[in-house]
């Protein structure tokens, strides 16, 4: 039979249990705005009858509970949600940087325009049919020089626009190490403190959370996989390059997480880009080099103004010839070098008046190139350079297309985690009545059972 | 599907972003007249931009070309028909000459004609086209007959092209028009110099060989020129068509890019609004 007081100590049970109720609804509520914080509930339980069932069963009428006890604070989290989180944000982190990447490549280029590269080459080659048309007019020879420096120029602003972008992804790598380093200390340190919060066989809630904010924001950087240990710390890997194992972290490298199958995140879009942009770098070299092989040639075989062997057109430094491009002094300072005629047989039949070497010059744009060792063999000038801009502008738009996928597949496991682990604050505004209304009538229930005890202590005295 | 403050945050905003970007492409659309501003925006049309581009290029060089070959034929032409004017003149003076009842006298005055015929002739075959002696061959920059007559120029030929793999030469060999009618005239002036009748009435027939010589240079001139001109009227056609096909496949439809930006603005409005009714009311509201 259970003892006097047992209805107090029921009620107190209740006050108590509401109490922590209400206090897990204010934290939920405070936290509905906080980043990666997971809705928190209690676990609460009925206690066991005050008296084993077996001994007693004579004595009472039947088994009571002893009230109501809080077991756990639980933490509402899906670990496969979050895997899924997790992959998707480090595919839509490496698309995004590529796409960006790819779309400054696409701007540097700035085709089609009237200012872009397709038609400096257009007008630069025109040029020289002008000066086919009338190989003795000086003033024609110097446009035809000048619309060579421009193209120069022009070669040279996009170049140094695609330096840029290469030079703006090397800084974004580096900071992208820098940070891959700081989160994978992070997530060690809170691993430590995880694993003795765990010890002490409690569930350390709002650090299991902040551990989550720095996971999710590591999958943005690199393809990690995470793994769960039995003592409630995570190791983290990208492919078999180890980041974090438990309580310890590592120190990585460029070269040491591309070794170890770095393929997706921030970090993984950035290197793909990297490639990709030094790609187009040396497919825009390659251009001005066949201008500069093509045109110089083309001009050797010629004649000048004054009957003399054309000297070369253009100068540009081996390797860098984009960047480097311009014309010689001495084309500069003598528009009559330009070879505009070719050599006549006999060589003394030469006449001012021919252009024909111009014209081949003029040809060049479209003139297929058979040499096998340029890079060009096959194709035109005009044509390998717009199949460049074409495959920049369609790898962008690729890049483009796959971000967008990638955001939707991104945005529906985000909501799915959303709706599992994120507070709604008309519920809890529904749990903060319901708690308090289990408070008030936990407190009845001991002023009833005091009113009862009372009856006994007053009522018995004063009928003697 | 369990609705929480962080979902209906991130799906607001998420819709806020993509209506704004869809209402911000239609605006820089309109604003710049353009629906491909760089390849990304549409990587095929961007390139049939790029080759209609290049091929409105070399179409503005093909007229000019085609405009410098005109004004180049129709000199050489008119040098060549007021050369057969000179000559036809001069096959007057030899008929007149042959005539048995000339004095000496006459004769000198003749004489002096074909002097004066010669020269006039000398000005046609150095005749320039901005600046370029039409029949010296490729010495375009000395004129082709000296004072005595000799050819000065070469037999190189100038090309002009009138379009994509039609290149045509538009300058006359001087030597071939000119020589004979020198020719011709000089041994007329000789002959009247010495009175020879019968010599003279030979010269009738060898001026009427360099007159057919000169009319066939003309008459090739005039077709090449006539050639030209239905080049430029060809490029000027084609020209148009490469920008109408330029304008539909870069420029935008203004009519339908309004309705775009319309139904942008409208769509963006809603969402915004959407998000100022959705977190207006809470279950707070009604607790007392």
């Amino acid at each position: 039979m259970p003892g006097t007081f047992f209805g107090i100590s029921i009620g107190q049970s209740g006050l108590a249990a509401a109490q922590i109720g209400e206090d897990v609804t204010g934290q939920n509520i405070a936290n509905a705005g906080t980043a990666g914080y997971s809705v928190q509930s209690l676990d609460q339980v009925a206690n066991d009858p005050y008296t084993p069932a077996d001994h007693n069963t004579l004595l009472i009428p039947g088994l009571i509970g002893s009230g109501v006890a809080v077991r756990s604070i639980q933490r509402a989290s899906d670990q496969f949600l979050d895997t899924q989180v997790r992959d998707a944000n480090s595919n839509l982190s490496g698309q995004t940087a590529q796409s960006n990447a790819l779309k400054q490549v696409d701007d540097v280029f700035g085709e089609p325009s009237s200012t872009g590269l397709n038609a400096a080459l257009t007008s630069f080659f025109s040029a020289f049919q002008d000066v086919a048309n009338s190989p003795e007019n000086a003033g024609v020879r110097a446009a035809a020089v000048q619309q060579g420096v421009a193209l120069s120029r022009t070669f040279s602003t996009v170049s140094s626009g695609l330096a840029s972008v290469a030079s703006s992804l090397l800084g974004q790598t580096a900071a992208a190490v820098q940070s891959i380093n700081t989160d994978s200390a992070g997530i060690a340190a809170l691993n430590l403190s995880i694993k003795a919060g765990t010890r002490s066989g409690q569930s350390p809630n709002d650090l299991l959370d902040q551990r989550g904010v720095l996971l999710d924001k590591l999958s943005g950087l690199a393809n990690i996989t995470v793994q769960n240990n039995s003592d409630g710390t995570v190791n983290v890997a990208v492919g078999s390059t180890a980041l974090v194992l438990g309580p310890d972290s590592f120190t990585a490298s460029l070269p040491g997480l591309t070794a170890g199958g770095l393929s997706g995140g921030t970090l993984g879009g950035l290197q793909a880009a990297s490639i990709k942009v030094a790609g187009f770098q040396s497919r825009l070299s390659a251009t001005a080099a066949s201008v500069v092989s093509q045109v110089n040639a083309a001009q050797a075989n010629g004649l000048d103004l004054n009957g003399n062997a054309g000297t070369p057109f253009f100068t540009a430094t081996a390797g860098s010839e984009a960047g480097t491009l311009s014309v010689t002094a001495d084309l500069q300072a003598n528009p009559s070098h330009l070879a505009a005629a070719s050599v006549p047989t006999p060589p003394a039949t030469f006449g001012a008046g021919d252009g024909s070497n111009a014209q081949v010059i003029a040809g060049l744009l479209t003139k297929t190139v058979t040499s096998a060792t340029d890079p060009l063999a096959g194709q035109s000038l005009q044509s390998y350079y717009q199949g460049t801009v074409s495959t920049a502008g369609g790898e962008a738009a690729a890049a483009l297309a796959g971000q967008r996928t990638a955001q939707a597949v991104y945005t529906q496991g985000s909501n799915s985690r959303a709706s599992e682990t994120g507070v709604s604050t008309d519920t809890e505004l529904a749990n903060m009545m319901k708690y308090q209304r289990a408070y008030q009538a936990s407190a009845r229930v001991i002023t009833t059972a005091d009113d009862m005890i009372g009856t006994l202590i007053n009522n018995l005295f004063s009928a003697n | 599907m369990r609705i929480t403050t962080s979902l209906q945050y991130q799906n607001l905003s998420a819709n806020i972003e993509s209506s704004l970007e869809t209402l911000n492409t239609t605006q820089s659309q309109i604003s710049s007249g353009k629906k491909i501003q760089t390849f990304s925006d549409d990587a095929a049309g961007a390139s049939q931009a790029l080759t209609l581009r290049s091929a409105l290029g070399d179409n503005a060089q093909y007229q000019r070309d085609a405009s410098a070959a005109t004004s180049f034929l129709t000199a050489s032409e008119g040098a060549l028909s007021s050369a057969t004017g000179v000559l036809q003149s001069a096959r007057q003076i030899a008929v007149a000459g042959a005539n048995s009842t000339q004095t000496p006298d006459s004769l000198t005055a003749l004489g002096d004609q074909v002097d004066g015929a010669i020269q006039q002739l000398t000005q046609a075959a150095n005749s320039q086209s901005g600046g370029r002696y039409l029949f010296g061959g490729t010495k375009t920059t000395t004129p082709p007959y000296d004072s005595t007559q000799t050819y000065q120029g070469n037999s190189g030929a100038i090309n002009s092209a009138l379009g994509p793999n039609a290149s045509v030469q538009i300058n006359t060999d001087g030597a071939a028009a000119f020589g004979p009618a020198f020719t011709a005239l000089q041994n007329l002036k000789t002959h009247l110099a010495a009175g020879d009748a019968a010599a003279i009435s030979g010269d009738i027939g060898a001026v009427d060989t360099a007159l057919s010589a000169l009319n066939t240079a003309s008459a090739t001139a005039g077709a090449k020129a006539n050639q030209a001109t239905a080049a430029t009227q060809q490029l000027t056609r084609a020209q148009s068509d490469y920008q109408t096909s330029l304008s539909s496949i870069e420029d935008v439809d203004l009519a339908q890019a309004y309705v775009q930006l319309q139904s942008a603005t409208n769509v963006y409005q809603a969402s915004l609004s959407t998000t100022a009714k959705a977190f207006q009311y809470s279950l707070a509201d009604f607790l007392h």
